[in-house]
């Protein structure tokens, strides 16, 4: 009797393992087809797109990245800026709001809050129009501002929440000890929030990758990769005839992705899974 | 403190001046400032950038739909804007649009991360459940971008992998424009990301089913409740902030999204088949340099979405307890 139950839960267990290995098959498909097919001939892409194939041509990539290589620089260039910047404002006010409480604290935190839930939409237009007032319009700055203010809110949020987290006591330790406001944050929250800083970082680069219409309406020429890969491959009837070689400017497009993934997901996951989000 | 006000308000009285006490009372708050100005100074980069680029952009989007704006041009308008809208046929043909999209978006954003959470949930190697974890977020690595000239592939009249999987089961006899044809083309968007359970919120799912109390599933094992009551009555309603999140993000985002539109059909086939609010806002300001109109566009969608959430909230019960 016992050893059937247990034998019904091992089968039971396999079914679902299953099933989530197909859902994630059918999930990640469409990546496994780009890798793979980036690297063949569109004669062999047309006579078999289903499985990979030998010999496996590299050339692919080289020309690909002759196409988008100005793009990726670009983005690259974008993201750090971008993101040291919005990681020292956001953790730093931050510690700020969640740490030091001065009066008004939470009226800051309420005001992040309430600009997260802000839709985009309403504010396309207008902040067009302020940035162009600004002389901003076709210039980096234009791409950079924006993550500096709304780039900040979600990582505020997730920052905030963290440092309240922490026990009073370490910081109760430290003022005994003598610290200022400076050796607290640097030495004391900014360390332990590297989970945190890890899923701020990721979140803002995939959203920097991912941005195609503000720095679309901003700058009158592509600039970062989403653009460019738009105005190269999408908008070009002359890739039509070499498929893979699509696919491989959309892998090497991928591919500081895959490293910053690589890196970080441990971080990202802890992050994610530790501050708890829900309303 | 208390004490301190009152000893100066009476000092006031005792004066008689009103000035001498607003001074007083200005003095207080300046040294408030002062004891706390290492906070002050801390959160002064990130409240300036936001007053300035993010709140203000909302208030003039505001203003700007009671103006008629053109490139050079600006004049008050009232409500001309919106009782032109109201007649604007293009207008509500893409609001039924965006509703039938809307619709299974928002709740797929929350079922189908629901369910592959407690998929993953129900593993019980541990090892597995962080493959499973991490093989999840993987779409992440391609750009949103990327994801949509992917389907478009997928999508392709001749020879796409949709084509000829559907054609090798026999479902179709001959090949569909998925994205071409109007008789298809909401499909294809809805179903667009397949099966859609990458990414984040998987993961803030299971972080939520694992802040549950392991007690409580053990009881719930001992009174030998069936693994799908125990997801209903159990796992559902204590996930209910998640799935609150869920939605009101769900709604915000799907109320606004027009990134197929731009990326994939340009809001054809048929020129107007797939316009949804959004993307006629977006070709209202930047094709036709209708700042105004376009604005106007944004405070009703703005203006729905708050509605929206609102409802949502109901719905979803109790206030909120924390964030």
């Amino acid at each position: 009797m016992r050893t059937f139950r247990l034998r019904k839960k091992t089968v039971l267990q396999i079914i679902l393992q299953l099933i989530i290995w197909i859902l994630i098959f059918i999930l990640l498909f469409p990546l496994l087809f780009t890798v793979w097919n980036a690297f063949k001939t569109h004669y062999e892409y047309t006579m078999d797109m289903w499985l990979p194939s030998l010999p496996i041509r590299f050339s692919n990539l080289g020309v690909a990245f002759g196409y988008i290589k100005g793009y990726v620089f670009n983005t690259i260039l974008v993201a750090v800026v971008g993101c040291v910047g919005m990681l020292i404002i956001s953790s730093v006010a931050s510690y700020a709001i969640a740490r030091i409480r001065f009066p008004g604290s939470k009226f800051c935190f309420g005001f992040v809050l309430m600009l997260m839930m802000m839709p985009g939409i309403i504010t396309l237009v207008p902040q067009f129009l302020l940035y162009k007032a600004l002389g901003l319009f076709d210039n980096f700055w234009a791409l950079i501002f924006p993550i500096y203010t709304n780039g900040s809110l979600m990582s505020v949020f997730l920052f905030v929440t963290f440092f309240r987290g922490l026990p009073a006591e370490i910081f109760e330790a430290a003022d005994i000890d003598g610290a200022d406001t400076a050796i607290k944050y640097l030495k004391i929250a900014l360390p332990l929030s590297m989970p945190i800083l890890g899923t701020a970082t990721i979140i803002q680069i995939v959203s920097i990758w991912n941005d195609y219409l503000w720095q679309q309406v901003i700058m009158t020429e592509p600039y970062t990769i989403a653009a460019g890969l738009i105005e190269v491959f999408n908008n070009n009837r002359e890739f039509d005839t070499k498929i893979p070689v699509v696919y491989s400017g959309y892998l090497i497009a991928s591919s500081p992705l895959i490293v910053l993934f690589v890196a970080a997901n441990k971080y990202y996951i802890q992050g994610l899974v530790g501050s708890a989000i829900k309303m | 403190m208390e004490t301190q006000e009152n000893q100066t308000a009476s000092a006031c009285i005792r004066k008689g001046s009103r000035m001498n006490f607003f001074k007083q009372k200005v003095k207080d708050a300046g040294r408030m400032i002062w004891k706390y100005r290492a906070g002050y100074i801390m959160v002064a980069p990130l409240m300036f950038g936001l007053i300035l680029f993010s709140f203000y952009p909302f208030v003039y989007g505001l203003g700007l739909s009671f103006f008629d704006k053109t490139d050079k041009l600006m004049s008050f308008t009232g409500f001309d804007n919106f009782t032109e809208l109201m007649r604007d046929a293009l207008f509500w043909k893409s609001m039924a649009t965006m509703g039938k999209i809307f619709f299974f978006k928002v709740l797929i954003g929350i079922v189908a991360p629901l369910i592959m959470a407690e998929l993953i949930f129900g593993v019980r190697s541990d090892k597995m459940q962080n493959v499973y974890r991490i093989l999840v977020l993987f779409p992440m690595i391609a750009p949103g971008v990327v994801g949509m000239l992917i389907w478009k592939q997928i999508y392709a009249v001749d020879g796409g992998v949709f084509n000829e999987i559907l054609k090798a089961v026999g479902v179709i006899g001959k090949d569909i424009d998925w994205l071409g044809d109007s008789k298809y083309v909401l499909f294809s968007i809805i179903f667009l990301g397949f099966p859609w359970v990458g990414g984040t919120s998987v993961l803030i799912y299971m972080s939520g089913m694992m802040a549950i109390s392991g007690e409580v599933f053990e009881a719930s094992r001992l009174d030998g409740c069936t693994t799908l009551r125990r997801i209903f009555y159990i796992d559902l309603p204590l996930l209910r902030g998640q799935i609150r999140y869920f939605l009101v993000f769900g709604i915000i985002g799907a109320l606004q999204d027009y990134s197929v539109q731009v990326v994939l059909t340009g809001g054809g086939p048929n020129q107007f088949d797939t316009y949804v609010p959004g993307y006629y806002m977006y070709k209202m300001a930047f094709t036709n340099n209708n700042f105004g109109y376009a604005a106007a566009i944004g405070t009703v969608i703005f203006l729905l979405a708050g509605v929206f959430t609102v409802i949502a909230y109901k719905f979803t019960g109790e206030k909120k307890e924390d964030m």
